[in-house]
């Protein structure tokens, strides 16, 4: 009989405890900021094309914001990395979002260099933005990104997961969350 | 009447010792690339003018009725698959340009099919060594080489293939990996069975020798800083007596994992092929990179001093962090700057800067030994921005940058 009750109060504090949760995103009322479990600041910067592609519009899908420059030796290095990360996750299936997608945002200075780097690199994913003022770029000193490469992984409902992942880290996030 | 004799015999001479010497068309290196007007292989005149695109032109002189000339197209080929679609840094591309100096069309199409040159620019002067193409050039014997870069200025005549493969490397993006290689010649299967004191060559699949070297008393050889582009060959002397009439000889990996038996080949030789991947197997692994590097926002005072900004000493302690978090990693800090001053100002800059990183994590705990102070100077710029060129302010802060990289 004890373990009866035992048994009731574990099943009715899960339903309690996803009840709660379930309220928590649905009032979506984490404070903004920049640093995990904060809701991610928006970002709205030029794409390419100069059209303004805003954070806040991937809501839904699992964003990976790639902070990089063509400038950047070291970030070039990773991007065959972040590619595969790309190739593996953009068509899978998720429990609670409708994919994942990649933000990229380039610090460079211009804009010859920054598109030329995205296709030499072959990085195929839209979102890619920089208002091309290098290290003084809006969200670089939002997010207070003094080193790249740097990136942020936030969730479906823009809550920040986690800052400067490794690829593995972000691997071992991403295949939890699959259907 | 005998000396009428003679000067008709002395005529010939005569009249051609006529033809000024200085007509006769030298070219050098540093000399600009005169243009080609030939005929193309879909029949057509074509004219090419240096420099053209921004790119690297391999110019190569030949004859499908010389076989010796035929020899290269084979390397001419594998160099242009492998380099005519790399990102390079400040040039738009690496092409190759073949000349037929020969009337025989039909032997030069044949030729082009047999060799697989379809895909680049070929082109015949028909006319032989007295087309005016061929004349402006200054070839007279084939196989003429010549490298032609993005200012259509000639900057090698006659080069190896691993003189261009040194020269486009030079240009890359990123140049290729180098890693050492090591592994352990053996008489048989087992690890104590090491061969001493033998000699072995390192040679591309094209059997240039790129490093030789020498096994130590337990049969260890290694090549150091080999650029990992190619398939390799490993070949071993077989001159030597250790080896001479041996059936088969053993070779283990880096990890000592000991490889199947190496039998001669149709040559008489011991040669052991590395393709692809394979190679890894061989990766001395003494001084692996660690994942962690990147670039940081350090600030110099004015950019010419190596006095860093206060608000950059934060950043510095992250890394002071990382270093104490982690005592088996060493630290290369690498300041790079643009091409405002000269290059020997450039380099003595960044080496202070460098310094001055590497003094202000030392003066917060970090073992000196642990962090190399690395001032490229100038050496590396990444865009068009070197020296003399014209550049925005924005274009030269790129070049302005410094790294941090670990090692475990």
């Amino acid at each position: 009989m004890n373990e009866m009750k035992k048994l009731k109060l574990f099943i009715i504090s899960i339903f309690v405890f996803n009840v709660l949760s379930f309220i928590n995103a649905q009032n979506n009322e984490s404070p903004v900021g920049i640093n995990p479990g904060y809701k991610a600041l928006d970002i709205a910067l030029p794409n390419v094309k100069d059209s303004i592609v805003k954070l806040s519009d991937l809501k839904g899908y699992y964003v990976l914001i790639d902070f990089w420059a063509s400038w950047c030796g070291p970030c070039r290095m990773k991007n065959p990395k972040i590619v595969e990360l790309y190739n593996t996750f953009k068509n899978a299936k998720f429990k609670d979002a409708k994919g994942f997608t990649i933000y990229s945002v380039s610090l460079d200075y211009s804009k010859e260099a920054w598109k030329k780097a995205i296709m030499v690199d072959n990085l195929k994913w839209p979102y890619h933005v920089s208002d091309l003022k290098g290290w003084n770029s809006s969200a670089a000193i939002n997010y207070q990104i003094n080193s790249i490469p740097n990136n942020l992984l936030i969730d479906p409902n823009g809550i920040i997961i986690g800052r400067s992942l490794t690829e593995t880290q972000i691997e071992r996030i991403l295949n939890s969350k699959k259907q | 009447m005998k000396k009428l004799f003679y000067l008709i015999l002395l005529l010939p001479i005569l009249l051609h010792s006529q033809l000024p010497p200085d007509n006769k068309v030298e070219l050098k290196v540093g000399d600009k690339a005169p243009s080609l007007v030939l005929t193309g292989s879909d029949n057509s005149i074509q004219g090419i003018n240096f420099p053209l695109n921004e790119k690297v032109y391999l110019i190569h002189f030949w004859s499908s009725s010389y076989s010796l000339s035929k020899k290269f197209l084979p390397r001419l080929i594998n160099l242009y698959q492998r380099y005519n679609n790399l990102p390079y840094r400040n040039i738009e591309g690496f092409d190759v340009i073949t000349v037929a100096v020969q009337s025989d069309k039909i032997a030069w199409k044949q030729d082009i099919e047999q060799y697989n040159l379809s895909g680049i620019t070929n082109l015949i002067a028909q006319r032989g060594f007295n087309d005016a193409s061929v004349k402006n050039w200054g070839v007279y014997q084939l196989p003429t080489t010549f490298l032609v870069n993005e200012q259509g200025i000639i900057v090698m005549k006659n080069p190896t293939m691993l003189q261009i493969e040194n020269y486009l490397d030079e240009a890359r993006n990123f140049p290729p990996n180098r890693k050492d290689l090591r592994a352990r010649l053996m008489l048989s299967p087992n690890l104590s069975s090491g061969i001493p004191s033998h000699n072995v060559y390192l040679l591309n699949i094209f059997e240039d020798t790129l490093q030789k070297t020498k096994t130590n008393d337990r049969g260890v050889f290694n090549f150091s800083e080999i650029k990992l582009l190619n398939d390799f060959i490993f070949r071993f002397d077989t001159t030597q007596n250790q080896i001479r009439f041996a059936k088969e000889i053993y070779l283990a990996d880096a990890n000592d994992v000991v490889l199947p038996a190496i039998t001669k080949n149709s040559k008489n030789l011991f040669d052991f092929q590395i393709s692809g991947k394979d190679i890894q197997k061989f990766y001395a692994s003494e001084r692996k990179a660690n994942a962690i590097q990147f670039v940081s926002k350090i600030k110099f005072k004015n950019n010419t001093t190596a006095n860093i900004e206060p608000a950059s000493l934060k950043e510095l302690d992250k890394i002071v962090d990382i270093m104490n978090k982690q005592p088996d990693l060493t630290l290369e800090v690498i300041c790079h700057t643009d091409s405002k001053l000269d290059d020997d100002q450039s380099l003595k800059l960044t080496q202070e800067q460098a310094n001055a990183i590497k003094g202000y994590l030392v003066a917060k705990g970090v073992a000196s030994g642990r962090i190399t102070a690395i001032g490229k100077g100038e050496k590396e710029i990444i865009n068009k921005c070197k020296n003399k060129i014209p550049c925005s302010e924005a274009e030269h802060a790129e070049n302005r940058r410094t790294e941090f990289k670990f090692y475990k």
